[in-house]
């Protein structure tokens, strides 16, 4: 009876637990031309906020992105600013991962089109 | 129209002329390097200048309580601003695009190309990181029993044909990698509020 109990307890808290590290989000991907294939994840977990922008297939010359993001208990926004790099990932903790909006250029300078993911 | 350069000595004109010809090719190879396109070489200062004046856009255009901070990982700046709403209401998207769009226009305005000069003259540490990323993830494949040199469309396709899923969880693990070096060794800049 005491051990039915107790894994009963037990079960609870892994269930309370894995629901508390579910992340939400979503993560966009696109063909953006000249070879260029990008993707953008905005997504919210119980410790951090994630925005990831990254050349899925390594055939963009650079990616750029800005997020918005707003952290918990706070009534402040931020925005990021564009961001050059080919691989980006922002986290924050206690944070909303709002937004993030990534465009890429290929290796001739030019612009691509851009992805975008609402968290 | 008359030619600027009739009343011109030769000589004269054909200096001027090349001046001309010699701005506007930086002028175009600017435009296409990053967005907003750089302006050449500035300093930290001048950076500095431009996002002070970008926070004082964003509160003419109706933003409160706007700051800026540098970002040291990325070389840049960003910005925060305070909500109209109560902290513990969810945020209406029509709130948060009225400040991205304020954001967005306002650095286009002051700070996007001066930004962009500052991280391309950073270029070659921002392509260090890329190729430290990089060699994470073929690390990881490594470790799982893939061997790779270097990832390019090519490669990358034949890793993602033959072991479908393992280059996400390499991608993913070296993003938690990236990210748990990035928090021991944070370090960003506030600049004091313009208004005060």
């Amino acid at each position: 009876m005491i051990r039915r109990r107790a894994t009963t307890i037990l079960i609870v808290v892994v269930m309370m637990l894995a629901s508390a590290t579910v992340a939400y989000g979503a993560t966009a991907e696109k063909d953006v031309g000249s070879g260029c294939r990008i993707g953008a994840q905005a997504y919210e977990h119980w410790t951090k906020a994630r925005h990831v922008s990254y050349d899925d297939n390594y055939g963009c010359g650079d990616l750029y992105q800005y997020h918005v993001r707003r952290c918990w208990g706070t009534n402040k926004y931020y925005w990021s600013g564009w961001i050059s790099t080919n691989t980006i990932d922002k986290q924050y903790a206690g944070c909303d991962a709002i937004y993030t909006k990534t465009k890429a250029k290929d290796y001739n300078g030019n612009y691509l089109d851009f992805v975008d993911v609402w968290a | 129209m008359a030619s600027p350069f009739r009343r011109m000595p030769r000589r004269l004109a054909i200096l001027a002329t090349v001046f001309v010809v010699a701005c506007s090719g930086v002028a175009g190879s600017a435009d296409s390097a990053t967005p907003g396109g750089p302006v050449g070489s500035v300093t930290f200062a001048e950076l500095e200048a431009a996002a002070a004046r970008t926070v004082q856009c964003m509160e003419e255009k109706g933003l409160s309580e706007v700051t800026a901070s540098y970002d040291a990982q990325y070389f840049g700046f960003g910005f925060e601003w305070g909500s109209p709403s109560d902290s513990s209401a969810d945020p209406s998207s029509s709130e948060i695009e009225r400040g991205e769009a304020i954001a967005v226009e306002c650095a286009d305005r002051y700070l996007d190309a001066i930004a962009a000069a500052w991280q391309e003259m950073h270029r070659s540490e921002i392509e260090a990181a890329n190729r430290a990323f990089e060699q994470r993830i073929i690390r990881c494949l490594r470790e799982q029993g893939i061997e790779v040199t270097g990832l390019n469309p090519t490669t990358v396709d034949q890793i993602d044909a033959a072991h479908p899923g393992v280059r996400d969880q390499c991608f993913n693990r070296a993003l938690d990698e990236e990210a748990l070096e990035r928090e021991r060794s944070g370090s960003t800049t506030t600049l004091p509020d313009s208004s005060g």
